[in-house]
């Protein structure tokens, strides 16, 4: 892909080609959109869709239906989607990198720092999940005659709220163990860098579809997070990196 | 920066540890307390090493450091870099925004002399600047750097790696990384990450980083008999019987 901001009358800092299909996936639109620019440059890079209350509500419906079939895949099924979405982070590295990079400021060393994060919990959870999702088998008040277990259950829906600073890194390593345990997760990044986070979510779909064959699912029926960026205009301060 | 430090390779990591993405990293270090017998060595080639940085927004591997993300944080960083320099503190690289590279560059900036009553004394800036201190022990070290109400990331350097470990478990952060500045740590997902005090919320990484998004439920089945006095059975007699129960369990060390 070309990197170069195009030859418009106003430059962009990224090829509209790749934001657009982006900034759609959000379930926004109710509000009213928010010019969003790169640091490095002062280009822009889009108008970022915003989520009204009643965009939320419908995200979150959304999201709990999606997740009573997704709490049914077993859980060595979903981590094989982990692990494909580690391959296609990898592998699609050089896109991600541009974006964290445009909405950040950062220099691509520390961008990569990130894609690294998320190949790194990618692969941790897929291989550690199903022995910590597994049922515990405890002692019991009277030995023989009570047996006890102790199983696991998803929270439910999961909202990970991201901050700016490593938009990939927060967005996405926090949301897989969430999505891996059986959560469906409504993701709200910081306006500034919410094209990392949707790019996390179309990639994540990408493992999905590949993994069950089924077709691309879109946002309404994919068991993977409906995201909603953003419910409100304000910035999140970052509290963990 | 324990005395007997590497102190080449710490000059050179320190670099990558201050200002990854032009410090607006949770875990990037703003004070280096360094032992008076490495204290010129360290700091002569950690601001040259600073002063070699490359700058700028090009999409490739060719710059070392970027942006800030907005005009909020470069007038936080220039506001806290001026506070200092007025204050009496010595600017040994960097100190100054550069907007011929772009509206919120501001340069890689290293300051001596800072002293109590500077809001980089004990505030975070969340930008690209450091603060050396010079200390006569390693007890002076860890008791400043313990002077904070934050305690996310903390790094340790030493020779000897037991050293290290002895005084990293006296640091008030969350990790601590051992000749690495924080990606050590950071990077080791097998353990969990997150800060002590007011810094962070819980865990993320490791097991506690998944088991916080399940609920348990225990499912208990009792068999045969009940957990009740048997038929015929007088309620003092069942507390007997299970006094002794709980004595013979105690004895065979059971959980």
């Amino acid at each position: 892909m070309t990197t170069a901001p195009e030859l418009t009358a106003e430059p962009t800092a990224l090829p509209t080609a790749l934001v657009k299909p982006l900034f759609d996936r959000g379930v926004a639109g109710g509000a009213p959109s928010v010019p969003i620019f790169a640091p490095a440059t002062g280009h822009k890079i889009g108008d970022l869709p915003q989520s009204s209350i009643a965009d939320i509500d419908r995200a979150f419906a959304v999201a709990r239906h999606a997740q009573r079939d997704w709490a049914k895949v077993p859980v060595k099924q979903r981590v094989e989607i982990l692990r494909r979405f580690h391959d296609i982070v990898l592998a699609e590295q050089d896109t991600i990198l541009d974006i964290v990079q445009t909405e950040t400021g950062k220099s691509r060393p520390h961008a990569f720092d990130e894609v690294g994060d998320v190949a790194l919990n990618s692969r941790y959870y897929a291989a550690v999940a199903p022995k910590l999702l597994a049922d515990r088998k405890p002692r019991g008040v009277l030995p023989v005659l009570t047996s006890v277990e102790v199983r696991n259950r998803p929270k439910g829906v999961v909202a990970v709220i991201s901050p700016w600073n490593y938009p990939l890194a927060l967005s996405a390593s926090d949301a897989l163990p969430a999505l891996v345990a059986g959560n469906a997760v409504i993701a709200r990044p910081d306006n500034q860098t919410a094209l990392s986070a949707l790019w996390a979510i179309d990639a994540a779909d990408l493992a999905t579809t590949a993994e069950h064959g089924l077709p691309q699912p879109a946002p309404t029926t994919s068991t993977t997070p409906a995201p909603a960026p953003p419910a409100a205009p304000s910035p999140s301060r970052p509290v963990s990196a | 920066m324990l005395a007997d430090a590497d102190v080449s390779k710490a000059a050179k990591l320190a670099v990558r540890a201050c200002f990854s993405s032009a410090g607006q990293l949770c875990e990037s270090m703003e004070r280096i307390y360094v032992d008076a017998t490495v204290y010129d060595q360290f700091v002569a080639e950690f601001v040259g090493n600073v002063k070699n940085m490359t700058l700028g927004g090009d999409l490739d591997y060719s710059k070392d450091m970027g942006s800030l993300t907005f005009q909020r944080q470069l007038d936080t960083v220039s506001g806290h870099v001026d506070d200092a320099v007025a204050k009496g503190a010595k600017v040994l690289a960097g100190g100054r925004a550069r907007p011929d590279l772009g509206p919120y560059f501001y340069e890689p900036t290293v300051l001596a002399d800072v002293a109590p009553g500077m809001t980089v004394y004990r505030e975070e800036t969340f930008g690209p600047v450091v603060s050396v201190y010079k200390v006569d022990s390693d007890e002076a070290a860890i008791e400043a750097a313990n002077d904070t109400a934050y305690g996310l990331n903390a790094s340790v350097w030493s020779k000897d790696a037991e050293r290290g470990k002895a005084v990293a478990a006296r640091i008030n952060a969350g990790s601590v990384n051992v000749n690495e500045g924080f990606i050590a740590a950071w990077g080791s997902v097998d353990a969990p990450s997150g800060g002590l005090g007011i810094s962070g919320q819980g865990r993320r990484h490791g097991p506690e980083g998944l088991l916080k998004y399940v609920d348990t439920q225990t499912i208990a089945v009792q068999r045969v008999l009940p957990i009740a006095p048997l038929p015929g059975m007088s309620e003092q007699m069942w507390a007997k019987t299970m006094t002794l129960v709980f004595g013979v369990m105690k004895t065979l060390r059971q959980k």
